[in-house]
């Protein structure tokens, strides 16, 4: 507060001061909004009553997109676009009522839009029970906390998905791929992205990749079916010395190391041929989990996990 | 020659009612006189092994599921195309005039969808059914390179027909590429790229030791990935 003389003139210079002062600071707090609004950067949120088990499909171009489920019967929708040049399209089915399906879609509006322009970022809560199918070209994916199943697919952004109950299949193709305890059925398919699980119980775990690494952590569930799969990547499993299962492995010009110990006993099934093919067929404890290691030119590691 | 014309006419009506029954016993039911007409017909026994041999390899298909991803794809591709969304408002206003409609880059998706189903096909006849059925090929000069860059001819380690649908995808990318954001498209060059070095290796083991079954295992999977690949790549437009 500025202090005001007695005199008229210096009061009146007083006020109009103050008054600047005011308004220049309420200028400087709205400014970042107006800078916002001229560069189209647009902030949207609304609310949706679902059923309890509704379907999320959503369809980006590029930007974050988390997922997160939540114990309501409601879908709530963030987003946030940087440029007018691209629209969100939100349709839900039926039209009235609790939404059995969501359907969120970002749409170029000209095709004078660059890679920037296009970018959109999601946060969406939806029901625990809800299943998610999304896809995004460039940008992180992030899943948390569903009962439902999960469809994941990417080119270059990461995805990472976290306690899902339902079935996850995640597909990138530069980009790298992270599921931790999950306890439905793991399908991970990437190009150059590396995998890794960790405390998955599943009973069923495809993992593959060309040139991408490999990595689980954690126990085998019992009678659950496990395969990885890649060409020029390592493969290291994180296993407690207690884990219980059968391995059959076929490589072609890798190296095996496992520190903990696997006896091996007379192949019973088919076996691949080639100059330089190792296959082995051993068992740790029993054979109660089956585990299929593949990799052609990549190194595989059994880690005794702590 | 009144009997020569008896017995074609008789033979002409056998063959009609073979084909009236057919129907019936491809779908099960009990036709006697399929079997007995097949057995004195050498035309209508050829149209039957046929189809019994089409019969038998659908079934197998059925049972086959393609992978996850493909279904993902189609289905993107449908809901890219619209046809899972439900207008709310001003849908005419929506509707493209026939001028606006980019035909060239509608055909890629289906494009891709025809190449992707060519090799679906591919893959769920054996290859000895293959050789026995293939009559006669002729590939196109644009056609007659394959995925990796080399002459067809030098790529038969898998199957012909896979490593031509996959040429002719990649040609369909090699076109569609600058619509890509630069992002999307160095994540598909690095994958291409990828399954190219993968593709290339495999194959040169399989030339120095064609029993090698592992490589061409993985020889004919990173052809599929990369049908995948770019199927996925021409799908995509931006929107």
């Amino acid at each position: 507060m500025l202090k005001l003389s007695a005199d008229p003139v210096i009061c009146r210079k007083g006020i109009v001061l103050e008054r600047l002062v005011k308004w220049g600071a309420v200028s400087l707090l709205l400014s970042p909004l107006v800078i916002a609004h001229a560069a189209g950067l647009l902030r949207q949120e609304r609310t949706f009553d679902t059923t309890a088990n509704p379907r999320i499909v959503l369809s980006n171009l590029m930007g974050q997109v988390v997922i997160k489920g939540w114990d309501r019967q409601q879908a709530h929708v963030i987003y946030s676009t940087t440029s007018p040049l691209v629209s969100v399209d939100i349709d839900q089915l039926p039209l009235d009522g609790a939404a059995e399906k969501l359907h969120l879609t970002t749409r170029v509006l000209s095709p004078q839009a660059t890679g920037v322009d296009k970018t959109v970022s999601y946060s969406l809560d939806v029901p625990m029970d809800a299943s998610v199918e999304i896809r995004n070209n460039e940008g992180r994916v992030e899943i948390e906390k569903l009962q439902g199943d999960a469809l994941l697919d990417s080119s270059g952004g990461a995805i990472s998905v976290a306690d899902i109950a339902g079935r996850v299949v995640a597909n990138s193709i530069d980009g790298s791929i992270e599921i931790l305890r999950s306890t439905g059925k793991i399908e991970a398919t990437s190009i150059c992205g590396d995998l890794r699980f960790v405390g998955a119980k599943g009973s069923a775990l495809r993992a593959q990749t060309t040139s991408g690494k490999i990595v689980y952590e954690g126990d085998f569930m019992a009678d659950g079916e496990y395969s990885f799969r890649n060409y020029s990547g390592n493969i290291d499993l994180f296993l407690p010395p207690s884990a219980s299962f059968e391995l059959n492995r076929t490589l072609v010009r890798g190296n095996f190391v496992s520190d903990i110990p696997i006896s091996s006993h007379p192949r019973r099934r088919y076996s691949p041929s080639g100059p330089h093919v190792h296959t082995f067929l051993g068992t740790n404890v029993s054979s109660t989990a089956a585990v299929k290691l593949s990799s052609y030119s990549g190194n595989v590691r059994i880690h005794r996990q702590n | 020659m009144s009997e020569v014309n008896f017995e074609l006419n008789s033979a002409r009506a056998g063959c009609t009612q073979f084909d009236v029954d057919l129907p019936a016993y491809l779908e099960g039911e009990d036709r006697p006189g399929i079997a007995r007409h097949a057995s004195e017909c050498g035309f209508c026994a050829a149209v039957l092994g046929d189809l019994e041999l089409i019969r038998s390899q659908s079934h197998d298909f059925l049972f086959d599921d393609p992978p996850a991803r493909v279904w993902a794809n189609v289905r993107a591709t449908l809901v890219a195309e619209g046809f899972f969304r439900t207008p709310k408002v001003g849908w005419l206003k929506r509707l493209p005039s026939w001028g606006q409609i980019d035909w060239v880059r509608q055909a890629v998706p289906l494009g891709a969808t025809a190449c992707l189903a060519l090799i679906a096909a591919a893959l769920m006849v054996s290859p000895g059914s293959i050789n026995q059925n293939r009559i006669s090929q002729s590939y196109s000069e644009e056609a007659a390179v394959s995925a990796a860059g080399l002459p067809l001819n030098e790529s038969m380690d898998v199957d012909p027909s896979l490593a031509q649908s996959v040429s002719a995808m990649e040609k369909s990318y090699r076109e569609h590429e600058k619509f890509l954001d630069p992002a999307v498209q160095a994540s598909y060059r690095k994958g291409l790229q990828s399954l190219d070095d993968s593709i290339r290796q495999c194959r040169d083991s399989v030339r120095k030791e064609p029993t090698d079954t592992v490589a061409r295992e993985y020889l004919t999977s990173a052809y599929e990935q990369k049908a995948s690949v770019l199927f996925a790549a021409l799908e995509y437009d931006g929107r």
